[in-house]
């Protein structure tokens, strides 16, 4: 009964992607895609269960010259709960990662310190703060302690769930939703220990039913404040809530995104905090190849997409188009020499495109074509190689090199493979210009060192057939031993 | 209380002690030394000096003389049933009796004396009486001649006169021995009685004038008692006294005097003690303050004593611990040996083959099992010897085009495996499986076939093997379902070529040996980078080895991809026969909980291996595979526990409490039903 559900989910879908290609013939091709804030953040949080480990170096402000801060390279070096810790390990992690190390001894110092923290989604910030959030909570009182907004319905369920999953050997702790769809008795006081929900349903809770304290709260968490602060009204409502709480409170603030408006209202938010963030210039390089082929045409691009699947392994990979039309196009092509080709686009829901990607991660699909609705990119560990087939350019037609970096922008998981995460660039001449120097400054940068001769040589071979535009004289010798 | 006693005792023993060196200086002639300071004031107890030595014996009294009045001295201090207020009081009444003694022989020699004057005047009476006779007997010669009893008469009277006169001078004589003798214990008594009366007046004086208040009494009967004092003397050596008694009585008088000096003395020295007892009382309280600071330092030595007996316990525990270790070493040294000995028993069947194999795979170990480990020699010796095999065609360089070519006939299908549909895993395993039979295949320039090269077969073999070995790092690892697709691709190629089989083998055993499981041995004189590639870690572009968390990640692709060819039956068309069955999983299990764990890596495999086939072994082995998890929960993870502490271990941990509570193990995501293809 329920395989052949899912049969007929999957005939559904299959049927939305059919009429997706019958749609966009008749499109403009001019007609770009354009995301959602809210919609992005979702789908990267739903998508993002793995951890992503990063090299990059964090930039930490401190404003508490007299708190030593230290990186702990173990869950047990932070002193937990075993409970807690079991919590940690059965979610899957070993050891914390970059940005966990750095900002789990400020989280659970004493006394509290408050904290600013931008990071990419996928390194582990809602782990870290989700730990504090559960560490702090005193279970012998009997009123909520923690709260933690989220800017939609489904990134707080989302959060709840890493803090259920991270806190189900803490039965003592008690966790609600305070969100759409959850009604509470007004008759009664809330006696959870931890509230996630979105800023307005928070402030009815706390200030027009007063169901609970506001001063009572010791942990505040406000994540995905750039998505907050891009809906005016969350953006009053978060300050209204700031205004009600204890000056004593925790405060924390997560981001993933450091433009001058997040951190104004951060500063706003939060008294006196320790800063971390991920260098923007080493964002996304380290243990990524990047590589640029000149191509005459379409054509040209796709017989070189060929060549990348006839020479490496390839796990799944993940080709950016700028239209629709292209996108069909690429897709019924692929499809035809044998792929496994997924479609996702701005005329799909945000449930059918959870379906597309689910497909997508279970590896159903194992090429995922789609536009700029998904700008910032998904973590899907097994992704091995992301195409950008057509340049990213914005509205006007200029370079969009952030939307470049966000495309690309995660580390690869595996170091030793040279070629575990590559990310060619397609262009005819005219539209090389800022990128291509960019890249290709970047690339020399990266390939700097010194090698183990086989993988050099490798690599060579790997930018000679690259460099070629269109036609395939010289291809990567397998090297047996 | 003690104290108090001991106090008052001290000041007792200081007087008697002074009266007894006043009667020693007495009866010696010799002078005291200085005056004692005050005890009580310093605050100090000095240990009393030992009673004087006994001058002479003391003779008991004449009962031929009644008249005198005996002079007793009895102590008029109580004793106390205290051991040292016991000996304290002995020490005092022999010191008292002492001085008595010294006043009774003075009493004696004066006794002794006026007894002589009693017999001479005995004798003098005789001889009166005598003389008297004489004289009768002159008388009756008086009246025999008339003339010489005139002469007679007349001589006697002259006789008489002298005799009288003679003891006029006697007596005189020893009236003045009786004074001089009177006088000479009236001085010393009043030496006594002076030396003790100054004592008392510089105690007194050192005393602090509140303190001097509480003695105003005996202060005023102090001086009272000077005063009549030294009228005694004046009136002794005015020398008044007419009658001999009144000299003895003078003596007498002294002595009181002196009595009652000390008696004085006692008084005031109770009141004295009296005032000092208080003192003692806040004396005692700050000493018990001290004595309970000392009690909490000794209760603070005592809790650090058990700590460091506590550490001691716990390194103790550490020692048998590691003697624990060590003896189980020994025992797997000696099944070492003893495999050692078996293994080399079995001769070796491929001998010309087996000199090609890195001599490190052929050196046994602790950590392995024989019969794996001549598998594990066997697979690699097929593989070198292909490898060795097609290396003409690998350096050619003039063939560089056709290798090209048949990478991508065998890339392209390869990395497009998946499940999404029967047709689409059957269409490309169909590509993979025509090459291999030869069929023409498209590539960039034309076509090409796999019969072009002699070689090119097992060229092919070798490199589809490598990509699916590869997969486990691009996909598998961040996937468990993906391992399915490609596993029934596998282990249908295995069924329709053997040789890829073993050859796809080689490829993971070289990526994991504890797929074997062989547990490598670290050789001497082998660094750590050395060693750790052996086990499977690689070097990354920078020449650093690689992270643990990267290595376990791709070690667990690699398991995951193992178990999956072992429970995969692969396309219904290949037929049923069985090349690599769940039997191999339960070998791998039963000989990996029989070597030597390593932090991590073990408990990583060991929960791939069950999530994986957890559900096949427990529905083929039965109660079997349920006595293997109990072995594993109870007998290997307290082994493990000794090596491995952090995330694997634990998660093992409750994955093993999960099975065994629950009584059942979930099918792993992503299974492809019974012929799916």
């Amino acid at each position: 009964m329920g395989d052949w559900a899912k049969k007929a989910e999957d005939q559904e879908v299959s049927k939305l992607v059919d009429k997706l290609n019958l749609d966009s013939k008749s499109g403009e091709e001019t007609d770009f895609d354009v995301a959602d804030p809210a919609e992005t953040s979702l789908l990267i949080k739903i998508l993002g269960k793995g951890l992503v480990n990063t090299k990059l170096s964090l930039d930490i402000q401190q404003k508490n010259p007299n708190s030593p801060l230290h990186s702990v390279k173990t869950f047990e070096a932070l002193h937990l709960k075993a409970s807690l810790l079991k919590g940690i390990y059965a979610m899957g992690f070993n050891t914390p990662s970059k940005i966990q190390e750095t900002a789990l001894p400020t989280l659970l110092a004493d006394p509290p310190q408050n904290m600013i923290a931008q990071s990419q989604s996928g390194t582990g910030k809602t782990a870290a703060f989700v730990l504090a959030m559960l560490s702090r909570v005193n279970v012998c009182l009997n009123h909520p302690q923690v709260l933690c907004l989220s800017p939609t319905y489904e990134l707080a369920i989302q959060t709840g769930e890493v803090a259920a999953r991270m806190g189900q050997f803490c039965r003592e702790i008690k966790l609600r939703f305070a969100v759409r769809g959850e009604e509470v008795d007004r008759s009664k006081k809330i006696e959870e220990h931890i509230l996630i929900g979105t800023p307005g349903k928070l402030l009815d809770w706390g200030i027009k039913f007063r169901l609970f304290d506001m001063k009572k709260i010791s942990v505040f968490v406000l994540d995905e404040a750039d998505v907050m602060i891009a809906t005016q009204g969350h953006h009053d409502q978060c300050i209204r809530i700031h205004k009600m709480l204890n000056p004593h409170c925790q405060m924390l603030f997560f981001s993933a995104t450091y433009g001058k408006e997040v951190m104004d209202f951060a500063r706003l938010i939060v008294a006196d905090p320790t800063i971390i963030r991920l260098m923007r210039e080493e964002e996304s390089l380290e243990n990524i190849k990047q590589y640029y082929v000149k191509c005459k045409n379409e054509e040209g691009k796709y017989n070189a997409i060929q060549n990348i699947y006839g020479c490496i392994s390839v796990g799944q990979a993940i080709i950016f188009c700028h239209t629709k039309r292209t996108a069909a196009w690429l897709a019924a092509k692929m499809t035809s020499d044998g792929h496994s080709v997924a479609v996702l686009t701005g005329d799909l829901t945000v449930v059918q495109r959870l379906d597309v990607l689910d497909r997508f991660r279970s590896g159903l699909e194992k090429v995922l074509i789609t536009t700029n609705i998904l700008s910032r990119g998904i973590d899907i560990e097994q992704v091995t190689i992301v195409v950008n087939f057509d340049l990213p350019v914005d509205l006007d037609g200029m370079a969009d090199c952030e939307t470049y970096l966000h495309r690309i922008g995660r580390t690869g998981r595996f170091e030793p493979s040279a070629l575990t995460r590559n990310s060619p660039i397609f262009g005819v001449k005219a539209e090389s210009g800022k990128i291509g120097k960019e890249i290709n400054r970047s690339s020399s940068g990266a390939e700097s060192g010194s090698r183990e001769m086989p993988k050099e040589k490798e690599n060579i071979s790997l930018l000679k057939f690259f460099s070629l535009t269109g036609n395939l004289d010289e291809a990567w010798d397998v090297q047996s031993e | 209380m003690d104290d108090m006693m001991r106090a008052m005792d001290c000041l007792n023993m200081a007087a008697t002690l002074r009266n007894a060196a006043l009667a020693s200086a007495t009866c010696t002639g010799r002078t005291l030394g200085e005056d004692r300071e005050p005890i009580w004031v310093e605050g100090s107890r000095k240990t009393p000096e030992p009673p004087l030595p006994e001058e002479s014996p003391a003779p008991e009294p004449n009962n031929e003389i009644p008249l005198l009045p005996k002079i007793d001295f009895e102590p008029n201090i109580s004793c106390f049933p205290d051991l040292q207020a016991i000996n304290a009081s002995i020490v005092r009444r022999e010191l008292e009796e002492e001085g008595k003694r010294c006043v009774r022989q003075q009493l004696k020699a004066i006794r002794d004396k006026q007894d002589a004057m009693r017999l001479s005047r005995e004798t003098q009476q005789r001889k009166e009486e005598r003389q008297r006779d004489q004289l009768q007997q002159k008388a009756l010669r008086e009246r025999n001649e008339s003339l010489l009893i005139q002469k007679a008469d007349q001589m006697t009277a002259a006789q008489l006169e002298a005799q009288q006169r003679e003891q006029l001078a006697l007596r005189q004589q020893i009236d003045q021995k009786l004074h001089k003798l009177a006088l000479e214990g009236v001085s010393r008594c009043q030496r006594r009685f002076n030396q003790k009366y100054e004592g008392i007046a510089k105690i007194l004086l050192s005393l602090n004038p509140e303190t001097v208040k509480v003695c105003a009494a005996q202060n005023t009967q102090l001086k009272e008692l000077g005063q009549k004092f030294e009228q005694l003397v004046s009136s002794v050596k005015m020398g008044n006294c007419e009658m001999q008694s009144q000299f003895l009585c003078s003596i007498i008088k002294a002595e009181e005097f002196c009595k009652s000096l000390d008696a004085l003395e006692l008084d005031i020295i109770k009141q004295l003690a009296e005032f000092s007892e208080q003192i003692q009382q806040q004396l005692k309280m700050e000493a018990a303050k001290k004595l309970e600071d000392e009690r909490q330092r000794q209760q603070q030595q005592e809790e650090e004593r058990q700590k460091l007996e506590e550490q001691q316990k716990l390194e103790e525990q550490e020692k048998l611990r590691k003697e624990k270790e060590e003896s189980a070493a020994k025992e797997k040294q000696q099944e070492a040996e003893t495999a050692k000995a078996d293994a080399a028993n079995v001769p070796a069947p491929l001998e010309p083959k087996s000199q090609d194999v890195p001599p490190a795979a052929t050196a046994t170990s602790t950590s392995v099992h024989p019969d794996r480990l001549k598998f594990y020699n066997d697979i690699l010796a097929l593989y070198q010897s292909k490898v060795d095999a097609v290396k003409p065609l690998q350096t050619e360089e003039s063939l560089k085009q056709y290798r090209t070519g048949c990478q991508r006939a065998i890339n392209l299908p390869l990395n497009a495996i998946s499940a999404v549909s029967p047709q689409h895993l059957a269409q490309n395993f169909d590509k993979l499986y025509s090459f291999f039979a030869g069929q023409p295949t498209k590539v960039m320039n034309g076509t090409i076939t796999i019969n072009d090269h002699p070689l090119a077969r097992d060229y092919c073999m070798l490199l589809m093997a490598k990509k699916f070995v590869s997969q486990t790092e691009t996909a598998i690892c961040s996937n468990p379902q993906a391992a399915f697709p490609f596993a029934s691709v596998i282990i249908t190629f295995w069924k329709l070529l053997p040789d890829f089989g073993k050859v796809f083998l080689a490829y993971m055993y070289k990526e994991s040996p504890f797929l074997v499981p062989y547990v490598i041995p670290q050789q001497q004189g082998q660094t750590p980078e050395q060693y750790l590639k052996t086990i499977g870690y690689r070097l990354t572009d920078k020449n650093e080895l690689e992270k643990p968390d990267i290595y376990l990640k791709r070690q667990t692709g690699l398991a995951r991809l193992y178990a999956a060819v072992i429970i995969s039956q692969g396309r219904k068309a290949a037929g049923p026969d069985e090349c690599f069955e769940l039997n191999e999983g339960w070998l791998w299990l039963a000989h990996m909980v029989h070597v030597k764990p390593l932090p991590d890596i073990s408990a990583t495999l060991i929960m791939e291996i069950l999530q994986t086939l957890g559900f096949e072994l427990w529905r083929t082995y039965g109660k079997q595979f349920v006595k293997l998890l109990v072995y594993i929960q109870n007998i290997y993870m307290p082994q493990l526990a000794a090596y491995d502490e952090g995330g694997p271990k634990t998660r093992l941990e409750m994955l093993l409490a999960k099975f065994l509570r629950e009584r059942q193990i979930a099918q792993a995501v992503g299974v492809l039903p019974p012929g799916f293809w």
